[in-house]
């Protein structure tokens, strides 16, 4: 059985692009890093390591207990069938757009994903800004149909590192736009900005991992528009880089909002939606969504009010 | 002695991710950016809580944060966070003082702080920031 961790092996060059695009910014977008941020994105990556360390053998193992009642046999030589390995690879892709859905819009998942959100910055570093609590999640149980048809556990892995290893590269500003062709079926800078904005028009869109068409077949795709300047992070900047903070922030504000809510909604506050509230006193990315198109559609009558009267304006 | 491959990696990681970010410092990156008139205060403002409308905008002289506040009575503060701003509606748990003729702002939120600005009628900003406290006491 091969023994092969992609992402090991990637380290060092994903070092390496770090460093070309801090000379990148060094030269022309200065502002592009925060030492204080990049100190704590990669921070993150390594604490994560370590909890892949601690937890990954438990699901390893979990999975490979699954596996005994596979549908499909690919024998016992399972990785030398080959056309088994393209079809795992795509197929933990949609897995993981479900499983980054998932993350933006169930408070309980949301806790372990917005640490990989929380910068205000988007550079390389900003991809090694992994979470140390996906453990506490039930992100594991979106691999269970993979396995349950036939796909060894370490195959699933495998390609899952690649993945991550191909969504390390978008993480910059300073790509534009990559050929139309790409850009219309991988996720690229492009699109993962989008996905990393806190405009209004960008909340929740482009969950791909690393063929943006899951987003375009599920209805959350959202093309990066050129005239409006993107802002990252969160909605609630933590406005800290105190690395424990970053870490548990969402767990310690989710814990307490279930705490302190009444019996019926306590539920709710792990499953509903990040910002949800039983008295409706937070914003979800549903409500500021809402407000931002109407104020667009207060904005556009006006504007062909101002028309009609004469002015001459394009459109 | 012996260590495990593993602690051996650990430290050798978490020294090359040192010198990384030494190096962002090093270089430079990164700066301070300044609110250097109420205009850019108004767009931080916009960005950090979508759709605040400012009426009223007090900016910090040294254009490290801003306090402002809409039609409706909201204050929302602005601190300098890394090169960008962070900020937040300030709730009743937060508290306004006078110190040293600056306005010290807590936002009530530990992580988030204490910002102090120096502006006019730092006072009056005080009050304000003091009404929200009161008014979801009463
Ligand atoms: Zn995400
Ligand atoms: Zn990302």
């Amino acid at each position: 059985m091969p023994d092969f961790s992609p992402t090991e092996y990637a380290v060092p060059g994903f070092v390496l692009l770090v460093l070309i695009e801090m000379i990148w910014a060094w030269r022309r977008r200065p502002d592009a890093y925060e030492p204080r941020d990049t100190l704590t994105s990669l921070a993150f990556g390594l604490g994560s390591t370590v909890s892949g360390l601690l937890f990954g053998g438990f699901f390893f193992l979990l999975f490979l207990g699954v596996w005994e009642y596979r549908l499909i046999d690919f024998g016992p030589e399972w990785w030398a069938v080959w056309w088994a390995w393209p079809l795992c690879f795509v197929l933990d892709d949609l897995k993981y757009y479900w499983v980054h859905r998932a993350g933006h819009r169930i408070r309980w998942m949301w806790a372990a994903h917005v640490n990989h959100h929380s910068s205000q910055h988007y550079n390389l570093s900003t991809a090694l800004r992994q979470t140390w609590t996906g453990p506490f999640t039930f992100g594991f149980l979106f691999a269970m149909p993979l396995v349950l048809l036939g796909f060894h556990p370490l195959m699933i892995a495998i390609c899952g590192g690649f993945n991550l290893i191909y969504q390390f590269w978008i993480h910059t500003e300073a790509i534009d736009k990559m050929p139309r062709w790409f850009e219309a079926v991988m996720n690229t800078p492009s699109h993962h900005r989008v996905h990393h904005a806190t405009n209004p028009r960008y909340l929740d869109r482009n969950y791909a991992g690393v063929f943006i068409v899951w987003d375009k077949m599920f209805g959350t795709f959202e093309a990066e528009s050129d005239d409006e300047k993107i802002r990252y992070g969160i909605i609630k900047q933590l406005g800290s880089f105190n690395l424990l903070w970053a870490v548990f922030h969402e767990w310690i504000g989710m814990l307490s909002d279930i705490w302190r809510a009444p019996w019926k909604h306590k539920l709710s506050y792990l499953l509903r939606e990040p910002g949800w509230t039983h008295d409706g006193s937070r914003d979800t990315s549903d409500t500021i969504r809402a407000r931002w198109q109407e104020r667009q559609a207060a904005e556009n009558s006006v504007a062909s009010e101002n028309a009609i009267a004469g002015e001459q304006e394009p459109a | 002695m012996n260590y495990s491959p593993e602690l051996v990696q650990f430290l050798g990681s978490l020294v090359a991710i040192l010198a990384v970010a030494g190096l962002a410092w090093w270089m430079k990156l990164g700066g301070a950016p300044e609110l250097s008139n109420e205009k850019e205060a108004q767009a931080a403002a916009s960005e950090a809580m979508d759709g605040f409308e400012s009426v009223e905008t007090a900016v910090d002289a040294n254009g490290r944060g801003a306090i402002l506040r809409d039609r409706s009575g909201c204050l929302l503060l602005l601190k300098q966070h890394g090169n960008k701003f962070a900020g937040r509606l300030l709730t009743h748990s937060a508290t306004g003082r006078i110190d040293k003729d600056k306005l010290v702002v807590d936002s009530g939120e530990r992580r988030f702080g204490v910002v102090a600005l120096a502006i006019d009628h730092a006072q009056s900003w005080a009050d304000r920031i003091n009404e929200v406290r009161s008014a979801s006491d009463a």
